[in-house]
């Protein structure tokens, strides 16, 4: 028992040592090309005059999609916002997926809505259509309202697209807080790019105790509860470190199903959002990603840091449990629908360096990780650990990781610096000291608990309760 | 230096023995830890730099815009009266020596004449010069810096700088498109007389992008003659053609109208969909052979425009075929041509009604939504 113990011991003191060296001087690589991506959008677009796309004919269309289920309270609400976004190219198209709260007779009711003959072209299969309504009132030309028969979010999204009209699709969560330059900003690299831009996406930060006037942030705030604070440092690390850097080596595998413009002769050739994964928005990506190789077609998925979507974050922990469940079991899921990838040189980039860094960092290494802290317990049970050494090693990965939190506040302070007052600094920075303490071993277990849940088969969203915003 | 040496072999010496991993784990743990301090320093420093820069620049500031606010409020139409020469020893009195104070100078007077036309603006550029502050303008040109590079060219563009055209005419083929198009917009402003001659020798391509950035300020500038832009459709540069066929559009150059039919056999379907739309534009009748010539070998993009243009010329000479592809299965076909025939008011509505009769599914769902917007339309409810 005491030898295999020993084995066990040695084994994690070489190879998982190597696996975590490898992994830190990929954050490390990470960081650098992030500060790069970001001197290189903030100097290109500092002199950016946004309202030449807003008064052009020669702007390109937009189709906004929106699907919402059972979202009764907020959704008049949210549909004005998104009818006052600053763009002049765009209609809306409000899917009710099949909701059994009053979501549709709400619209019906606040945006004069008539039941109305129309044809639908179906390039993508989805469930049943039961009307689409427009409204009477001619200010409301940009409106589209259809019901459908429940199919869940991706279905929703799908049947949004059969019946938009525009170029491109710029689909999001109906409860997030758009910018309302957000077209502008996202439509911008599909014109400025040398090669065809098939998908854009934007910062998502956490609107929890911000100030919201009108379905519009007023005032940024840090939130009130302790397990939001940590999303936003979780956020910030995610979105202006990891997915500015996989922009910069058009790497990126994920437009945030919260918010992303598509082109839709690319979405629609890939067949649409696919229903058979929780994890729609990075299959989708994947998916346009693979057609593009295959067509032999130049292309680019891009990024944008300017903070352009404000979502809810989940403020309780079952909540965010769920969340984060789905979240790992869609990632696993988008990653098995295409193993074909695992370093596959035909799709250079993406084979080779985004999708084996996806499945051999951020779906691995929680399971290592996990792996790790059951085999420390089992040897410290049996008096194997030289706690000398164990100290060291895990002051190592807490330097380190609160040196890139570190970093990433400050990348915040150089860029867009949306947490103004200095109380605000305060309190991110002394999160990064707890955070390895109090939120990632929670982030860890879901984690775990997500990839168990995929190998027994669950399919389910999980519900996702929102206080919404006040 | 010899307590850090010291402490450093110290620490070579105890580390040493140890197992390699907990060497690296020490040397990465430091590392970290250096970085952490690092970061924070930095970020402090930035901070109180930040506020120290804010209440040092609002004071000068102050005393900036009063002079400029004197300075603006004296300028009137009497054109005898000179009102530079009277403000000059004032803003002379400014310790102009010190960088930032110049700078800010420089800025300010850049944002007053964006805020001002007419004989303001005019003046407040002579000031400008007056002040030597253009050599600023001079070195951000000469800077190998692209950003800086771009701010010089945007602020020679807005001043109207004309004695730098010759410096921005270098940048025009330059390999940064940021600088590209920079150039490109101040040498339509600097050089009013032959504001589009750089289409001729544009290597680079335009991007959509720029191509928006420009049309946007030939809509704003308006020069008072305009050139055919046609005459550059046949360049070898596909985006100076694209750039040229939105001109045409936007300014309606009826003149270009054959030149663009022939470009309906170019190869690059983004050239050929600009014609098409100019076709339709323009209403021009004498394009339906041409378009009907093409339609066959086109894909379903350019077919179904070609269809939406033959409804907006509504010569009435093509009913027979918009009928037939009203009945094709492909939706986008079925969808253009029916609204086409639809264009075609009563004798279009006529067709449609009486196909109605024996439409497959699709169609008929189509000719149904858009028969019911008709009447909505006619009942004055907006579909």
């Amino acid at each position: 028992m005491e030898s295999m113990l020993n084995t066990i011991a040695i084994f994690f003191n070489h190879y998982i040592f190597v696996y975590a060296m490898v992994v830190m001087l990929s954050y490390l690589l990470i960081i650098i090309l992030s500060a790069f991506e970001m001197r290189t959008y903030l100097r290109k677009n500092s002199n950016t005059d946004y309202r030449s796309i807003l008064v052009s004919e020669f702007a390109p269309s937009v189709s906004i999609i929106a699907p919402a289920y059972n979202e009764a309270p907020n959704i008049v609400d949210n549909v004005r916002s998104i009818l006052s976004l600053h763009y002049n190219k765009y209609e809306v198209i409000v899917v009710n997926d099949g909701s059994s709260d009053s979501t549709l007779d709400e619209l019906i009711r606040a945006f004069d809505l008539k039941k109305q003959n129309y044809a639908i072209n179906k390039r993508i299969d989805t469930q049943d259509v039961r009307g689409v309504f427009r409204s009477n009132n001619p200010g409301l030309e940009r409106l589209i309202v259809l019901d459908k028969e429940n199919g869940g979010k991706a279905d929703a999204l799908n049947a949004g697209i059969n019946i938009a009209h525009n170029a491109l699709l710029f689909c999001i969560d109906a409860d997030c807080i758009i910018d309302p330059d957000a077209i502008l900003k996202l439509v911008k690299p599909f014109m400025d790019e040398p090669v065809k831009v098939i998908a854009a996406g934007g910062v998502v930060r956490i609107a929890n105790s911000c100030e919201i006037n009108h379905g519009r942030l007023v005032k940024v705030h840090m939130p009130n509860s302790l397990l939001s604070r940590f999303q936003v440092l979780e956020y910030l690390r995610g979105f202006l470190l990891g997915r500015m850097a996989w922009s910069r080596i058009n790497g990126l595998l994920i437009v945030s199903g919260a918010m992303g413009l598509f082109d839709k002769d690319i979405v629609i050739k890939c067949g649409g959002y696919s229903t058979k994964t929780v994890g729609e928005d990075m299959e989708l990506v994947l998916r346009m990603r693979k057609y593009m190789h295959k067509h032999k077609i130049p292309y680019k998925v891009v990024y944008t840091p300017d903070p352009l979507c404000w979502t809810e974050a989940p403020s309780d922990l079952n909540i965010l449990g769920r969340q984060r469940n789905r979240w790992s079991r869609g990632c696993l899921e988008s990653l098995i629908m295409h193993r074909d990838l695992f370093f596959n040189p035909k799709y250079g980039t993406l084979g080779l360096i985004s999708y084996p860094y996806w499945l051999l960092v951020e779906w691995m290494g929680p399971i290592i990780e996990f792996i790790g802290l059951i085999v420390l317990g089992i040897l410290i049970y049996f008096g194997l650990v030289n706690w000398t050494y164990t100290i060291i090693l895990l002051v190592m990965v807490y330097c380190f990781v609160l040196a890139i939190s570190t970093l990433t506040i400050l990348y915040e302070e150089l860029s867009f610096r949306q947490y103004t007052s200095g109380k605000d600094l305060v309190k991110l920075s002394l999160l990064s000291f707890l955070e390895p303490f109090i939120y990632h071993p929670l982030i860890l277990y879901w984690e775990m608990r997500g990839n168990f849940d995929f190998l027994i088969g669950k399919k389910a969203w999980g519900k996702m309760n929102r206080n919404g915003f006040r | 230096m010899e307590i850090i040496s010291n402490y450093a072999s110290l620490f070579y010496l105890g580390i040493i023995d140890l197992p390699t991993n907990i060497r690296i784990a020490l040397v990465v743990s430091l590392v970290s830890l250096g970085l952490l301090i690092f970061f924070y320093i930095y970020l402090l420093t930035k901070r109180l730099v930040f506020i120290f820069f804010r209440s040092r620049d609002r004071y000068w500031n102050e005393q900036i815009m009063d002079l400029l606010n004197v300075f603006v409020s004296e300028v009137d139409d009497n054109l005898e009266y000179d009102p530079v020469s009277k403000a000059l020893p004032n803003f002379r009195k400014l310790p102009l020596h010190r960088w930032f104070i110049k700078r800010m100078l420089y800025q300010q007077i850049l944002n007053y004449q964006n805020h001002f036309t007419g004989h303001a603006s005019e003046k407040l550029k002579e000031l400008f010069l007056q002040l030597h502050l253009d050599e600023i303008v001079r070195n951000k040109l000469k800077s190998s810096r692209t950003p800086i590079k771009i701010r010089g060219i945007v602020d020679t563009a807005q001043l109207e700088l004309t004695h730098f055209l010759p410096l921005v005419k270098t940048f025009l083929n330059n390999p940064s498109s940021d600088i590209r198009i920079e150039a490109q917009a101040a040498y339509i402003i600097l050089n009013k007389a032959h504001s589009f001659d750089f289409l001729a020798d544009v290597k680079e391509p335009i991007q959509d992008w720029h191509q928006l950035v420009l049309m946007d300020l030939i809509c704003k500038i308006h020069p008072k003659e305009l050139p055919h832009f046609s005459t550059w459709l046949n360049s070898k540069n596909k985006s100076v053609i694209e750039l040229c066929l939105k001109l045409i559009r936007h300014f309606q150059q009826f003149d270009a109208i054959e030149k663009v039919i022939h470009l309906l056999k170019h190869p690059d379907n983004e050239i050929k969909l600009h014609c098409i739309q100019i076709l339709g534009e323009f209403e021009v009748s004498s394009a339906e052979p041409a378009l009907l010539d093409c339609y066959n070998s086109q894909t379903v993009e350019l077919q179904a425009p070609i269809l939406k243009v033959l409804g907006r010329i509504n010569s009435g000479n093509q009913l027979q075929f918009l009928l037939k592809a009203a009945a094709a299965p492909q939706f986008e076909i079925a969808y253009e041509a029916s609204a086409a025939l639809l264009a075609h008011g009563a004798k279009g509505i006529d067709l449609l009604k009486h196909y109605h009769q024996q439409a497959e599914p699709m169609n008929l769902q189509i000719i149904d939504q858009l028969l019911g917007e008709t009447n909505n339309k006619n009942h004055g409810v907006h579909a």
